[in-house]
């Protein structure tokens, strides 16, 4: 009789296991977002604007005609038919700017999306790419706040871009990295003082 | 389909000269003056068909028949064809050919046609009382009985939505079925199936006010739906101008993809045009 509950207990207690470990099936939607985690789209929060522009799900699930016949080769175009990229959602969100133009927004994670050489300091090193070909920075940073905010910054009550003293201390700065001070002064504002005293 | 049979029977099977098969499009005779051929079709200076007419493979009537490729893109002219009676349709009437539409249901009068019932229906349900579905005596399970004239994968995505649906959809199909007062039937399965979306009924077939009979019918059945080009069709295909090559490179063949915008449905359990049909499966949290 124990040898007997010892099996029953045994199987029940293996078809748990077996229930519970069993890998459920994704739905088709779900392994697309698996697919692109970096990508965040909030359906509720595009059913007015989209239907403003005359596009709703079809525009991204779309269900036309085909006349193919094999499922598997259904399955490949209807995925390519169902994965906006780019050109879709920057339609609206980069080229018109008519949806919130923060990469944020859609990308939570800026690192996956950015080129490969903002990976290291690029913040410092930016200059020389930004002078040969400033519409390559716009087509991202298409709010020109973002290089204003650093470039025009200017002392104000609320705040002071250096600390008290850096009159007296800024020399050794401005010589180690005089490219530092050009991004917000220009030559003027060092010759204001620094400028020879005629005789 | 006769003209398909035509065609692939093309070539029978011969010894050393090529012959024609018995059901081969006939040669030599005269094209009639109701017809018009398309550009690049000639005939010979007494306007007769002849082999090139059809064939762009060069001598083809002195060739043996092991030595000719069917295959080639201009064995018929213009090809491949892929569907080989829009070949013949250049120059034939294609309506005469077209099968019968038995979603047109409806005499002149407004009754419904009991020949065209029973292609579904083993017998004509009562208008009066539509059955339930175990009741409608269908011949065929109504997961199988679209595809006597319909593809399994008659449009993108129809096969991903045929498989069972699970308990958050489940409770959006009822709360839709009530909002809207109509039915979103699934399959003997539970599945999604053809007529959860679609309607197989003309309307006014069931009384519009019953939930089987309400529907989206914007256009008549023999019009269809209505597709009108969109300016968003530029932005479509630049979407997906990086990964179609890949695709189509697999699959050996072009692949057209592109978004014409949807402006009247027909035969629709709700409108699909604006989201309706899919929200009455699909919720989202944001």
């Amino acid at each position: 009789m124990k040898r007997f509950s010892s099996i029953v207990l045994l199987s029940l207690l293996s078809l748990m296991g077996v229930a519970g470990n069993a890998p459920e099936e994704k739905h088709w939607w779900e392994k697309r977002a698996d697919q692109r985690p970096q990508l965040y789209f909030p359906h509720n929060a595009h059913d007015q604007a989209m239907e403003e522009s005359g596009v709703l799900c079809l525009a991204c699930h779309p269900f036309s005609k085909t006349d193919e016949t094999d499922p598997e080769a259904v399955a490949e175009m209807s995925a390519v038919a169902n994965e906006p990229l780019e050109a879709i959602c920057h339609s609206c969100h980069v080229e018109d700017r008519s949806a919130p133009t923060e990469c944020r927004l859609c990308h939570p994670d800026p690192k996956k999306i950015w080129p490969r050489d903002h990976d290291l300091d690029y913040e410092r090193l930016h200059g020389p790419d930004a002078l040969e070909d400033e519409r390559v920075c716009n087509s991202c940073h298409l709010d020109l706040n973002y290089c204003v905010g650093c470039h025009f910054r200017r002392d104000a009550a609320s705040h002071r871009e250096h600390g008290l003293g850096y009159r007296l201390s800024h020399g050794l700065e401005a010589r180690m990295d005089p490219q530092q001070c050009s991004s917000c002064h220009n030559p003027s504002y060092c010759f204001d003082c620094h400028r020879e005293i005629d005789p | 389909m006769r003209l398909l049979m035509l065609f692939s029977l093309l070539l029978a099977t011969s010894g050393h000269a090529l012959e024609l098969s018995s059901r081969h499009h006939p040669v030599g005779v005269v094209v009639p003056e109701s017809m018009t051929l398309p550009d690049g079709i000639r005939t010979d200076d007494k306007g007769r068909l002849i082999c090139a007419t059809c064939h762009g493979i060069e001598d083809l009537e002195d060739k043996r028949r092991e030595e000719i490729d069917v295959e080639a893109e201009d064995f018929l002219h213009g090809g491949p064809w892929r569907k080989l009676d829009a070949f013949c349709f250049q120059c034939h009437d294609e309506k005469p050919y077209q099968r019968l539409n038995i979603h047109l249901q409806l005499d002149e009068k407004g009754a419904p046609m009991e020949e065209t019932c029973n292609h579904c229906h083993r017998k004509m349900p009562d208008r009066e009382h539509p059955p339930e579905r175990d009741e409608a005596e269908l011949r065929l399970p109504v997961e199988r009985i679209c595809l006597g004239c319909h593809l399994k994968t008659p449009h993108l995505n129809a096969l991903a939505h045929s498989r069972k649906p699970d308990e958050k959809i489940l409770e959006n199909i009822r709360a839709a079925e009530k909002e809207h007062g109509i039915i979103l039937p699934l399959d003997s399965k539970g599945h999604v199936t053809c007529v959860t979306c679609h309607s197989p009924h003309e309307k006014s077939v069931i009384d519009p006010q019953h939930p089987a009979g309400r529907q989206t019918a914007d256009r008549s059945v023999e019009e269809g739906p209505e597709y009108l080009p969109s300016r968003w069709d530029s932005i479509y295909q630049a979407d997906k101008k990086e990964r179609l090559p890949e695709l189509e490179k697999k699959l050996g063949r072009p692949v057209l993809l592109q978004y014409r915008r949807l402006t009247a449905e027909v035969l629709m359990r709700l409108p699909a045009r604006d989201g309706s049909l899919c929200r009455a499966c699909h919720s989202f949290d944001d």
